[in-house]
This record gives C-alpha cells, sequence and structure tokens, in this order.
C-alpha cells in the first residue's frame, strides 16, 4: 500500500477515535436520536411472537470467515446472534444457526452451549442448534434450504455475507409465511433481497442493527460517527467536484 | 480474569497487525504475517471441527426419532464414500477430482438455474406487490438497464449526442454502487474499530 493511502487512513482513523472519544465521554450523545428501523421493530414483533406462540427462529451468518474482507458482516451476524438468543432465552424452543464458515459455527455453538448452561438445561446438545450448512457459495445454501422450511418456525434472519442465491430462501420463506429479515452486505444479494422483502435492510444498515437492538451507547456513538463521516464524504466529493468544475483541479 | 485476558489479546493482535501495515519491512510487518498465517491455519482447524460436527448432526437425525430427515443418510453416505476414497487415492488423483468436481458442479448448476428462473419471477412478482415510489423506480430502470446493457444503444455509436447519452446513463449504476460501498465501507471500518479497541466482543460468549 503506498504511504498517502495509509496516511490518509491513519488521518481517518484519528478523526474516527477523537469524534468517538468527544462523543462517549460528553453528553453530546444524547442530543441525537436513532431513528428507528421499521424492519427491527418488525423483527421484534415477530421474534416476541416466535416466543409466545412456541415457535422456532432460524438465523443464518453467512458464508463469510472472519479473517477475510465480509468479516465484519459476519461479526454483525454474531452480534446479532448474542442479541436474539438473549432475547429468546424463554423460548421452549431454541434457535437453530447455521453458518457457511467454520470458524462462525464455532463461535455460535459456544453462545448456544452458554445458554443451555445458564438455563441449566438437562439437553447438552448445543451441537445441532448450530451447525455449518456449507462451505462454497451454493452449497451453504442448499444447506440451509432444509432447516429454513421446517414448518414449526416462524422467523428467519439472514445477516452476514449472503450473495444474490438469498433469493432461494426468501422465496422459500415467502411461501411458508415465514417473517423474513434479509441483511447483507453483498451488493447483488441486497438487491435481490430488497425484490423479495419489505424488510430489506440496504447498504450500511447492516451495521446498525446492534445499536437498534441493545441501549449500549457504544453503539449509538458509533452509528452517530458513521453517519458523521457519511457527511464527510459527501462534503469532500462536492468540494472535488466544484474544484473540477471552476477548474482547479 | 478470562474476559479481559481474551479481549487483550485480540486487541494486541489486532493492533499488530495495523501497525505492521503502516511500517512495511520492519518486525511489525513479520509479525502480522505470522499472526496472518495463524488466523489461516485456525480457520482451517476450525471448518475441519465444523465439518465434523455437520456429519453428527446428520448422524443424530438418521438414529434419532424425533428429527428424521430423509436428506441426512444422503450426506452420511456421500461423505463417507468423498473421504474414503479421497484417503484412499489422493486428493490429486483425476477419479477422485472428477468425482467431486462432477457431483459439486451438477448440483450448483441445477441450484443456479433454480435460482434463475426464482428471480424472473419474483421480478414478476415485484410489480404486483409493492406499490410505492421507490419499488417504481427500482423497477423502471432495472427495465432500462436491461435494454441498455443488452447493446440497443451501440447501433448509434457513432452518433455524438446518443453516445454520450449511452455513457452517462451507464455510469449511473456504478456511481450508486459506490455510493452504498461507500457506506458500507464505512459501517465495517467502526465495526473492526470497536472489536479491535475491545469494545464490542461479539466473539465472546457472555
Amino acid at each position: 500500500m503506498s504511504s498517502t493511502i495509509l496516511t490518509f487512513f491513519l488521518i481517518f482513523i484519528l478523526i474516527i477515535l477523537i469524534a468517538g472519544s468527544i462523543f462517549y465521554f460528553s453528553s453530546l450523545k444524547n442530543r441525537f436520536e436513532i431513528r428507528k428501523s421499521s424492519s427491527l421493530l418488525n423483527l421484534r414483533k415477530s421474534i416476541g411472537l416466535s416466543i409466545e406462540h412456541g415457535k422456532g427462529l432460524h438465523i443464518s451468518l453467512g458464508k463469510s470467515d472472519l479473517y477475510n474482507i465480509h468479516g465484519d458482516a459476519s461479526l454483525i451476524g454474531l452480534e446479532t446472534l448474542n442479541m436474539i438468543i438473549d432475547q429468546s432465552i424463554l423460548s421452549d424452543n431454541p434457535p437453530i444457526t447455521t453458518a457457511g464458515s467454520g470458524d462462525l459455527t464455532l463461535l455460535a455453538q459456544s453462545k448456544h452451549e452458554n445458554v443451555l448452561y445458564d438455563k441449566s438445561s438437562s439437553t447438552s446438545d448445543f451441537h445441532s442448534h448450530a451447525y455449518l450448512s456449507g462451505a462454497t457459495n451454493l452449497s451453504y445454501i442448499a444447506g440451509v434450504i432444509p432447516p429454513s422450511s421446517d414448518e414449526n418456525l416462524s422467523t428467519q434472519i439472514f445477516v452476514g455475507n449472503i450473495g444474490p442465491e438469498i433469493g432461494l430462501l426468501l422465496d422459500a420463506n415467502q411461501k411458508k409465511n415465514h417473517y423474513s429479515l434479509p441483511a447483507t452486505d453483498s451488493l447483488e444479494g441486497q438487491s435481490v433481497s430488497f425484490a423479495y422483502s419489505d424488510d430489506a435492510l440496504i447498504g450500511e444498515e447492516i451495521f446498525s442493527i446492534p445499536a437498534q437492538m441493545s441501549n449500549n451507547s457504544i453503539f449509538k456513538v458509533s452509528l452517530l460517527i458513521q453517519d458523521l463521516l457519511r457527511w464527510l464524504v459527501i462534503a469532500i466529493i462536492l468540494f472535488v467536484l466544484f474544484f473540477k468544475f471552476v477548474g482547479l483541479i | 480474569m478470562k474476559k479481559i485476558f481474551l479481549a487483550v489479546v485480540s486487541s494486541v493482535s489486532g493492533l499488530l497487525l495495523i501497525l505492521g501495515l503502516f511500517f512495511p519491512g520492519t518486525i511489525l510487518d513479520r509479525i502480522r504475517l505470522y499472526i496472518l498465517d495463524w488466523a489461516i491455519v485456525v480457520g482451517a482447524i476450525a471448518l475441519a471441527i465444523a465439518i465434523i460436527n455437520l456429519f453428527s448432526v446428520h448422524w443424530n437425525k438418521v438414529f434419532s426419532n424425533e428429527k428424521r430427515d430423509y436428506a441426512s443418510p444422503f450426506f452420511i453416505v456421500g461423505f463417507i464414500t468423498v473421504v474414503l476414497i479421497g484417503i484412499l487415492l489422493g486428493p490429486n488423483n483425476q477419479f477422485f477430482v472428477n468425482l467431486t468436481s462432477a457431483t459439486i458442479i451438477t448440483v450448483e448448476t441445477s441450484l443456479l438455474a433454480v435460482l434463475a428462473l426464482t428471480l424472473s419471477l419474483a421480478s414478476f412478482r415485484f410489480f404486483t406487490r409493492k406499490q410505492n415510489l421507490l419499488s417504481i423506480v427500482f423497477g423502471i430502470s432495472s427495465i432500462i438497464f436491461l435494454l441498455l446493457f443488452s447493446g440497443i444503444l451501440s447501433l448509434g455509436e457513432n452518433i455524438p449526442l446518443l453516445k454520450a447519452l449511452n455513457n452517462a446513463i451507464t455510469s449511473l449504476p456504478i456511481a450508486g454502487s459506490t455510493g452504498i460501498l461507500i457506506g458500507i465501507s464505512l459501517g465495517a471500518i467502526l465495526t473492526s474499530l470497536r472489536i479491535l479497541f475491545g469494545f464490542d466482543r461479539p466473539y465472546d460468549r457472555k
């Protein structure tokens, strides 16, 4: 990587750290309200109804390993899984988790194991609650189809890196009248999700899930900085456009 | 104590990776490469464990009375066959390569065909299901760009105005996707930093 790009990257990180510290340690963050996403409100409602009716939940974490470029989407998937499992701890039916990568599967399993331990459950079968569905794009989808077509499910959440093949899952869900929340960082996956679901999360909305589902101030600060940086990028693009227009660049 | 140790190890490893990027050719860069190699090895071991777990899940489904799945015996037979042939003949043997690739390619091609049909049907149903402004714009732009990318305007490439118009319109999806990608990148950077500094630990079981 060239030194200019690295310098810009360093400046960028410094801006984030300074802005983050200001927001986190001051009362400035309380002046801003996070707009509630209707998709995530519907998800909460659907999880509540699932628990009430004794129906199951299925969470799919995508196919990306944690150490590659889409690892952030997988980490958001893992964070969402943690929050959903905590919410559905009272349910008789523990959520089923599928993943397309080994490391994600093991981390999801450890969360399931912990919940079973907290509930003092007599069963220790956490291995069948979270498992690998397939290691390639399409084998992952082929592996997710059987658990997602379970009649006893009512809510399905797809958070992570999933390509246009998400269409196969959403189509099956639509036919079974399951509630589904697709959230992927893949552009093709997002466009297919938009065509299938009213609650598809578009663009960077996937990264707002933790802030929407938790009251932790660190998530709120993170979302505020994300918005701030977006405005900064817009301002830079407009300035460059203006300078180019007047012939200064 | 264990939690603090976990957070410290992950934060220090992340910081070493970033520092290695900023100081190429130094010891930090070499540490970065070592950590990346370890991550790949750990990832491979995790995948092997997850595959064994998948096998045990299907094994239980075959022999339990509650959640019997009729696809599970096929998985077990296929898995054992491939593993045994792979061990006996070696992963580079032509028969083994042909057997695995023929199976994978056939199944994946069938799934792609189903996906193509499903998406075509979805695009037709889309207009009946969603009737708001955003959906209309989405639908109309899909049709316009399908026509444009089919090369319908390339007939008028000699006409400067038509060529400029074609170029301007075809650059619109690139501009749009770049905008979305910038947003995704910002979200990804902030998520990484949150985890790097230990503010958020999705890998932690509690």
